[in-house]
């Protein structure tokens, strides 16, 4: 059997994307028997003038009534607020979520739809190990805003801690030009990154998944058609949709696959320094594809095709493509780069936890890189000169 | 007993690594503008270490400075500065310390030590005149701080010593000198990391002798009748030593209550300065020489113990909701013996109830509690089980167990016992000190609060008094003075204090800049210029000690930036912005944002909080690439 017939592929959310999609919530709460959803947002989304506004006119006429918003989320995600969000479903009557703004909302959306789901008061047994075993409710995910990569997935980290399991993912992901333009261009680099980061990481795994490789194929496409446009022009409806689609679908791809390298280093490096993650990832990407170019490691010559479109792609020998693939995921990292500080030294990020770090992340990564790789990638990252 | 006139300027350079020392000293350029302890010890740090140094690896560097006052009997002028790169914060840590060893330094004929590189093997070293020596310490290793210090101090008049806490590279570990601490970021763990156990000076070797006597002597006088006539430094200080602020705090609703939920209690009284006073038939047990004279012992059961101040008793006791004055001394001393500073294990504590409570880790805590904790003080010196990593400080606990919403912090270290909710100015001084989580960088909750001159839930001006008053203490700890001082040198001069009150609360409501500079603290000049015999200009006297204190303070932020430092961390725990206290009529957070961007103006420094190249050159700041 042809090898490329073994894989695994769970591709859960419904994506509705487009104009005026707000609209289709109420029928899609509806579907799930659900009529009084509890709005759990970030507060920087919801301050922005207008938001709320559109958000709440797209349930007007149907029978869906709030039970209430809970726009207290900063970037953290913790128990203190899941509980409180918790509490305020519960008195309520909610039956169902939304999450609106990425990044921790989601995250604490999720957390609550455990504790309301499986009658918790904390989640210490989840965190120990026990598996989320039923279907919670139904939770729909509106992403505006700066993503962590996370939303759409089967994941969730709260307080630090990451929980898994295929219940956690949202039912519905609503994606609407009016939402998505929320943006500022540093939001729009450090979601592209993740998201770049997530894609790429499909194409580089060590086993080649047919799946998960049509699902990040959309992804790259949409980078390298908007990103430059998109980090210009943050605030564009179509360039906006076309790049928060990006995120949503790496997200799905990239839970399908092995954790990717830039990732994996880009988390535990912001974990040692509070900086963004965003921010890290798009900074530590172009090391790590350069490396992987002066290695020589495997990665999938589809990555040229995503990239660089079918013309391209015909356009390169087969054994040059992998090579060539590399070389335009580098190009589109810079373009990435050109929007984010230029090297680590800039931001004076301490040298003295590279070891570290490295060595942490060889331990998570099964990858074909080693702690040395590790290291040398963030030397790389921390000594780069601006020069795109 | 040789003289020395004015002082030493002797510099002791001990690389450990090779065993070897060497002597230097300071140029006239940099005396003056740094002048002596803090402010000259960040600069003999900013000319030798490199950013991005590993805290606990041999590039750390490790400084000891004493003032220039030190050892000419001004009054509470017996101190010594500490300066090195902190493990808990990962950035610069001043720490200073009032102990006897500061003094046998200065009086062994040395101004300041300088600790490079690290010992191959348990170490003490004695330091005299002559230089230093280097002594295996493996039979010390493992002893507790009274019974090291005990024992190294036969050989010199003072000592300072680390604890197993130390040895065991807690991140908060701090250095014990007689019965005072360089207690804040971790100093222990470094020299832990150095493998010192401890060092002692001979001292006694050489006499201080001011240069102007006559300036000396009249302005000693000045200064002592100051601080005899001011309220808290001879009456509630010297009676009930820094806790006697706490039903002040307790009625402003700025205590730490059950970590940090709630700022005022109905037991706090139990645990006042008034209270342990009494309870322990307090006496007298202070840093040398103090005119002041705000520590205390007193006695439990016929056992002698040093009565906690006013941070231990509530980050150990209201914060933890504790209200037993002597399970708290007990606390205290059994931190004490370990080596660790008192707030950040009550801080880390606090977090370790609170996470304990909402299922983030497991363990035997509990607010109002007693149970359990000893136990986990010892778990946090020794590194056993879940101790190991509290001992890395609450920051990183909530990093790895979650909870980082309520790890009461700022860039690592520890909030002290003062809840800004209830005096926003205070908060914003925590939110820029250049250590982190410290109140002593500004102490704006003397103006809010404890002489109640401005409202302390209106941001207007708290910008300015935070920055006055950073420049102030960076100053004060340059000379090195104690800081308790500035009560009596600030509101006792004749301006100020004839002035009245209502007045002078109406300038610093509307025109805090006007009412800062009422305050005549030229005093402090004229000693400085008055030991080293330099020409005193007493209309420049202000300006010149401000200025000084300004660049020590932007010396140390451009440090810090250095590190990594910007903005982002110049912020608050997420609890003190965005939650509300239950237990206030009005809920409050501290608005942080807006008195930063007013604060980064005043201070020249850009809008991500770095100081400016036209700032660092006007304060005569050397760049380095
Ligand atoms: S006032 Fe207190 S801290 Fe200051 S020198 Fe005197 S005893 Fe030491």
């Amino acid at each position: 059997m042809d090898a490329s017939y073994n894989y695994e592929f769970l591709a859960h959310p419904k994506i509705i994307s487009g104009k005026c999609s707000l609209e289709n919530i109420p029928a899609e709460l509806a579907g799930y028997d659900a009529q009084k959803p509890l709005v759990i947002a970030r507060k920087s989304i919801v301050q922005q003038e207008g938001i709320t506004k559109k958000f709440v006119r797209a349930f007007a006429d149907s029978m869906v009534v709030l039970g209430a918003v809970y726009d207290e989320v900063e970037n953290y995600a913790g128990i203190s607020k899941a509980r409180e969000a918790a509490f305020l479903f519960t008195e309520r009557g909610c039956d169902s979520l939304i999450a609106l703004g990425s990044g921790a909302a989601v995250d604490l959306a999720k957390a609550v739809n455990v504790l309301v789901s499986e009658k918790a008061d904390n989640l210490s047994a989840f965190y120990e190990g026990k598996a989320i075993d039923d279907i919670l409710k139904p939770l729909l995910f509106i992403p505006a805003g700066r993503t962590n990569g996370r939303e759409s997935s089967n994941t969730m980290i709260i307080d630090n801690r990451e929980i898994k399991s295929d219940f956690l993912y949202p039912e519905v992901i609503v994606i609407d030009p009016r939402m998505t333009s929320v943006c500022r261009s540093d939001d729009v680099a450090e979601s592209a990154a993740i998201a770049f980061a997530q894609s790429f990481a499909v194409f580089a795994a060590k086993k080649h998944n047919p799946m998960t490789a049509a699902v990040a194929h959309p992804a790259l496409s949409y980078l390298s058609q908007c990103l430059e446009q998109g980090l210009k022009r943050p605030k564009n409806k179509s360039t906006s949709i076309a790049l928060t689609n990006a995120s949503v679908v790496a997200s799905i791809a990239y839970d399908n696959t092995r954790p990717g390298t830039t990732n994996l280093l880009a988390e535990e490096l912001a974990r040692a320094t509070d900086l963004s993650v965003g921010v890290v990832t798009g900074m530590l990407l172009p090391s790590v594809i350069e490396l992987m170019g002066k290695k020589e490691f495997p990665v999938s010559d589809e990555l040229l095709l995503a990239i660089g479109g079918l013309d391209v792609y015909a356009a390169v020998a087969p054994q040059d493509r992998a090579r060539k693939g590399l070389e335009t995921a580098l190009k589109l990292a810079r373009v990435l780069l050109s929007f984010l500080p230029a090297s680590l030294k800039e931001l004076n990020v301490q040298k003295y936890i590279f070891n570290e770090v490295a060595r942490t992340v060889a331990q998570k990564c099964d990858d074909i890189f080693s702690e040395n790789d590790f290291a040398e990638i963030l030397e790389a990252a921390w000594g780069r000169r601006r020069e795109y | 007993m040789r003289e020395v006139i004015g002082t030493n300027n002797r510099i002791l350079e001990i690389d450990l690594t090779a065993k070897k020392f060497l002597e230097s000293s300071v140029n006239t350029k940099d005396r003056d503008m740094y002048w002596g302890g803090k402010g000259l010890a960040l600069k003999l740090l900013y000319d030798r270490l490199e950013p991005g140094v590993d805290p606990l690896g041999e590039k750390n560097i490790f400084i000891i400075e004493t003032g220039v006052l030190t050892g000419t009997g001004a009054p509470c002028s017996g101190r010594f500065e500490v300066v090195s790169k902190s493990p808990l914060t990962g950035i610069i840590n001043c720490s200073s310390c009032g102990g006897p060893f500061g003094m046998a330094v200065k009086t062994s004929g040395w101004d300041a030590i300088i600790l490079t590189g690290r010992a191959a093997s348990p170490v003490y070293l004695i330091i005299d005149y002559d230089g230093v020596q280097f002594k295996p310490a493996d039979t010390l290793w493992g002893k507790d701080t009274a019974a090291a210090e005990a024992e190294i101090i036969k050989e010199g008049s003072g000592a300072m010593v680390i604890g197993p806490a130390g040895e065991n590279l807690v991140r908060f570990a701090n250095i014990r000198s007689g019965h005072r601490f360089v207690g804040r970021g971790g100093m222990g763990a470094v020299l832990g990391a150095k493998n010192i156990k401890g060092i002692v000076a001979k001292g006694k070797e050489i006499k201080i002798v001011p240069a102007n006597k006559k300036l000396f002597f009249a302005t000693n006088k000045k200064f002592l009748k100051y601080i005899n006539r001011n309220f808290v430094t001879s009456g509630t200080y010297r009676q009930f030593g820094t806790n006697s602020a706490t039903i002040a705090c307790n009625t402003a609703g700025t205590i730490p209550v059950r970590n940090f939920t709630c700022g005022s209690h109905g037991e706090v009284h139990k645990i006042s300065g008034e209270a342990m006073a009494e309870r322990f038939k307090t006496k007298w047990d202070t840093c040398r020489p103090c005119a002041i004279l705000c520590g205390h012992k007193g006695t439990i059961d016929g056992k002698e113990i040093h009565v906690p101040e006013y941070e231990t008793v509530h980050l150990l006791g209201s914060n933890l909701e504790i209200f037993d004055s002597v399970i708290i001394s007990e606390w205290n001393e059994l931190c004490s013996q370990y080596g660790m500073d008192t707030i950040s294990v009550g801080g880390t504590l606090g977090w370790a109830m609170e996470a304990t409570e909402k299922g983030l880790i497991k363990t035997n805590l509990k607010f109002g509690s007693p149970d359990s904790v000893a136990e986990m003080i010892e778990n946090i010196a020794l590194g056993r089980g879940i101790g190991k990593d509290l001992g890395q400080g609450s920051r990183l606990a909530a990093k790895k167990y979650g909870g980082e919403d309520f790890a009461m912090h700022v860039k690592g270290l520890e909030l002290p016992g003062y809840e800004p909710r209830g005096a926003i100015g205070h908060g914003l001084g925590y939110a820029t000190a250049n250590r982190g989580g410290c109140h002593l960088s500004s102490y704006i909750i003397a103006i809010e609060v404890l002489y109640d001159m401005a409202d302390p839930y209106n941001p207007r001006w708290k910008h300015y008094m935070v920055k006055f008053m950073e420049d102030f203490f960076a100053a004060l700890n340059s000379m090195h003075i104690c800081q308790f001082t500035a009560y009596a040198v600030m509101f006792e001069p004749p301006l100020i204090k004839m002035s009245p009150f209502p007045v002078i609360k109406i300038l610093m409501q509307n025109s805090a800049p006007l009412a800062m500079n009422l305050m005549d603290v030229s005093l402090y000049s004229e000693l400085w210029h008055a030991v080293l015999g330099k020409t005193y200009l007493p209309y420049l006297g202000m300006r010149k000690f401000l200025k000084m204190g300004e660049r020590v303070h932007v010396l140390e932020r451009h440090m810090n930036t250095r590190e990594g430092i910007s903005k982002k961390d110049d912020t608050l725990p997420l609890r003190l912005l965005t939650e509300g206290r239950k237990c206030d009529a009005v809920e409050r957070t501290v608005p942080l944002e807006k008195m930063l961007k007013k604060y980064y103006k005043l201070r020249g420094f850009d809008s991500n909080g770095v100081p400016q190249r036209r700032t660092l050159k006007r304060l005569g700041i050397e760049i380095k690439e």
